[in-house]
């Protein structure tokens, strides 16, 4: 009997040729996740959202962080529009002065200085007044001293630049800019560059925005604002040092805790510099935080024992919560999640050191692993007898996957991807089932063509 | 437009007076005073107390009022904790400031405070200053190579480099060695020449692609690539004693020494003016000229470019000779010599007589070179084309 004609390319029509493909896809897939920057690759997104946001358990609540909030009632109360006046600023951080807190980390940058058209009107007045000579009586000079009293007092920039100098321990924001340049601060200054490899920086921008020099003159240190926004919109890692001219800069968190730890700076910047200076983010439960008014800051008096109890030796988050008008940052499995909160996960995440990894040994992890799973799939259906082993055998390779891809996330925080694996597993599998289908199909036809050639009877 | 463009109304601008500045002395109470992004940093520390700190701090409120878009100034004293705590740090910041307010500073734009120093760091004072809402740039500097200085006036001038930003009414100055190339808001690019000085005036730009960009040339040579812009847009080099006016074009303008403007027109359209005395447009290939209160001259044709005849090309193993063809009318050639193909950066200029030139290489490396023909009034006509050549080390 002369075997079946397999067409003119004999080796394609092979059905080794689609099993091969189908674990070349899932290794292609798994190589691509690693070069293109590491877990979670493509489609696998909302998977990894799921897992890391309801399968796996979030951080313990901590105590030493909470969130001074300007939130609607804030605004209500002030009876002001957002942003605020430098004045309240200056108010809001003399008030918090009182608390003692060991950090103040405010997610706002003051870098334009006010309008001073008012106060340039009220000092020509002043000048006036006094070359007209009405100063030197009683009451022109009462009224020259209460004005200028006045001016003194509604210079907001000054007042903030004290506010920051009483507390002495206030870390405003700044800003890299990726669409054109800015200024690099000078030596000295309260946002200095870290000792972290720029060129490999996963952020990278081409100037900064500071804030105004008497803010940096008093601020005890100051960081990025940046955040790394996935192309869904969704906040997954933290960039803590951002490379603008050839040198890293930090974000408000590792600059926070440099200053907060300097003893572990070394610590720091090593989990700092995990996947390129932005690691995945270990998530929260959503109230984590804990929130305080900037209203009842405003409001209490220095003898609050709530909120000494809330504030005192604190790292204290200054943000903007109020409806509409923080940023609507999207988290896995959590929306609209205020700027402020992210950067207090992120000083959170580092100081404990559970970030999450998905490049180098991760990544060259989530290669071999996907090799050696569809080389053991491989391997193993030659030995099956019947398509169902081969599917048993794939599902139960698919479960150890499952397991050891879970395991690696909960353990030593890896992030290896799971669906070049499981992709590969599925078209082997379609592949091998194809094959054995044609393959008995074939043996029936041969049956059907004996007992057609030889008769009963 | 390219290549198309309407004589524009054009008037004789006479040179505004240089901006009052402040120029530092370094051997000051202060040892110079530096004014960068906010910070006010003296050459030599500022002591907490003194009588050379508080002849700094005079010299302080001198700059400051020079100064009218400075309208803050914050005096912090940085001292160790020991010397800070019980409100000492507070009254010698308190002090420094009575000093700035006694020396003619309004007590009003003077604040004083105590921030924690920094460790295993003399206690000293420093100064931050606020400015009133920045003025958007109106160009930074695309190339610098050689001295290249910025500032209101000659006498405040500061050394700049690339991607610097530059305002309004700033004074761009390059030295004799120097050249440089600006990007303008617009899209626009200035070549300044070596020895020149452009003061930037006003850059307006309306979302209907309207422009409206006056440029001074106070002394050299620029070349301008003038951006294409809407109906009605303005684009003015003025000197001593003309405009020169264009849409769409490339063209250079000369400010010589006795007063004489010289415009070249490579593309496009110029008219070059002087008031009350008329104006004549300079096609692209032409040149024309206007000597001090006299109208501009009849548009003479510019010389061609010459044509390149040797290195053209290879490795040499010294320094080659230069060879080019004669262009007629030329009194003298140019030859330029650069690193890169685009001749913004390190450039060396050669004059010579004849058409060839000897010895022109600096040394070893990667060399561009091309030839500009010169004629008898010092019109420079077009470029020829660029050739390389390699020299081993």
């Amino acid at each position: 009997m002369t075997p079946p004609d397999r067409g003119p390319l004999p080796l394609l029509s092979s059905p080794a040729v689609p099993r091969g493909l189908g674990a070349g896809v899932g290794l292609l897939l798994a190589v691509v996740t690693a070069v293109t920057g590491g877990a979670p690759g493509p489609g696998e997104r909302a998977l990894y959202d799921f897992t890391v946001s309801r399968l796996l358990s979030p951080l313990p609540q901590t105590g030493d962080l909470v969130l001074v909030e300007v939130d609607d009632r804030a605004l209500a109360a002030l009876g002001e529009r957002w942003p605020l006046s430098r004045a309240t600023w200056a108010r809001a951080f003399h008030a918090l002065e009182g608390y003692h807190p060991s950090a103040v980390v405010v997610d706002v940058l003051f870098d334009q200085p006010e309008s001073r058209d008012a106060l340039d009107l009220g000092e020509d007045v002043l000048e006036r007044l006094r070359a007209s000579g009405l100063a030197d009586t009683a009451e022109g000079a009462k009224l020259a001293t209460e004005l200028e009293a006045r001016l003194h007092a509604g210079d907001g920039d000054a007042r903030l630049a004290e506010a920051f100098s009483g507390l002495g321990n206030v870390l405003p924001g700044s800003m890299a800019l990726s669409d054109h340049d800015g200024a690099l601060p000078g030596d000295g200054d309260s946002l200095a560059p870290v000792p972290l490899p720029a060129e490999g920086l996963r952020l990278k921008a081409k100037g900064l925005t500071l804030n105004l020099a008497p803010l940096r003159l008093t601020a005890w240190g100051s960081g990025t604002l940046n955040v790394l926004v996935d192309a869904d919109g969704v906040i997954r890692r933290y960039p803590y040092a951002v490379e603008v001219g050839g040198r890293a800069w930090p974000s408000l968190a590792l600059a926070t805790a440099l200053r907060l730890w300097p003893e572990q700076s070394e610590a720091l910047l090593r989990v700092a510099a995990t996947d390129d200076g932005a690691p995945l983010m270990r998530l929260p439960s959503p109230d984590w935080l804990p929130h305080v008014s900037l209203a009842d800051v405003l409001s209490a008096g220095p003898s609050s024992v709530g909120l000494d109890l809330a504030l005192r030796e604190k790292i204290v988050f200054v943000g903007v919560t109020a409806t509409g008008l923080h940023g609507q940052s999207t988290l896995p499995g959590q929306l609209a999640v205020p700027g402020v909160e992210i950067h207090a996960f992120a000083l959170d995440n580092l100081r404990s050191g559970r970030v999450l990894r998905s490049t180098g040994r991760a990544a060259l992890t989530g290669v071999l692993e996907t090799a050696v799973l569809l080389a053991v799939l491989l391997w193993r259906r030659g030995r099956a007898r019947t398509l169902g082993a081969v599917v048993g055998q794939a599902a139960l390779l698919l479960v150890a996957h499952t397991a050891f891809v879970g395991w690696l996330l909960v353990e030593p925080g890896w992030v290896v991807p799971f669906l070049p694996g499981a992709v590969g597993l599925v078209l082997v599998t379609l592949a091998e089932s194809v094959a054995r289908t044609e393959d008995l199909q074939r043996q029936r036809d041969a049956l059907k063509r004996l007992f057609g050639r030889f008769p009963r009877g | 437009m390219r290549g198309s463009t309407t004589p524009l109304l054009l008037t004789l601008t006479l040179l505004t007076s240089p901006i009052a500045g402040f120029a530092a002395e370094a051997d000051g109470p202060c040892g110079g005073l530096a004014f960068d992004h906010g910070r006010l940093t003296t050459g030599l520390p500022l002591a907490p107390g003194g009588p050379r700190t508080e002849a700094c701090l005079r010299e302080v409120a001198e700059a400051v009022k020079a100064r009218p878009a400075i309208r803050g100034l914050t005096v912090a004293a940085k001292l160790p904790d020991a010397e800070r705590l019980e409100g000492k740090g507070l009254a010698v910041a308190k002090a420094a400031a009575e000093v700035l307010v006694s020396a003619g500073i309004p007590r009003t734009r003077v604040s004083f405070v105590a921030p924690p120093g920094e460790p295993q760091t003399p206690g000293q004072l420093q100064l931050a200053y606020v400015e009133r809402p920045t003025q958007p740039a109106v160009a930074r500097i695309r190339t610098a190579h050689g001295p290249v200085s910025v500032g209101p006036d000659e006498a405040a001038l500061k050394p700049r480099g690339v991607g610097d930003a530059l305002y309004a009414g700033d004074l761009v100055v390059t030295g004799r060695e120097g050249r440089a190339e600006l990007s303008l808001a617009d899209g626009s690019g200035v070549h300044l020449s070596p020895a020149s000085a452009v003061r930037l005036g006003t850059l307006e730009l309306t979302a209907e692609r309207q422009r409206k960009v006056l440029l001074e040339l106070v002394r050299g040579t620029v070349e301008t690539q003038a951006a294409p812009g809407g109906a009605g847009s303005v684009f003015e080099v003025r000197t001593r004693g003309a405009v020169a006016g264009v849409r769409g074009t490339r063209f250079r303008v000369v400010q010589q020494e006795d007063g004489t403007s010289r415009v070249e027109t490579l593309e496009g359209k110029v008219a070059l003016g002087v008031v009350e005395r008329g104006s004549v447009d300079v096609g692209a290939g032409q040149g024309s000229r206007a000597k001090p209160a006299q109208a501009p001259e009849a548009p003479r044709a510019l010389l061609a470019a010459p044509v390149l005849e040797q290195p053209r090309g290879g490795v040499y193993p010294k320094a080659p000779a230069f060879v080019w063809k004669a262009v007629p009318g030329a009194k003298a050639y140019r030859v330029e010599v650069a690193t890169s193909a685009d001749f913004a950066g390190d450039v060396t200029v050669h004059e010579s007589a004849t058409p060839g030139l000897d010895g022109a290489t600096p040394g070893a490396g990667k060399w561009f070179w091309r030839v500009l023909a010169v004629d008898a009034d010092g019109f420079v006509g077009f470029p020829s084309k660029i050739f390389s050549f390699d020299v081993p080390g």
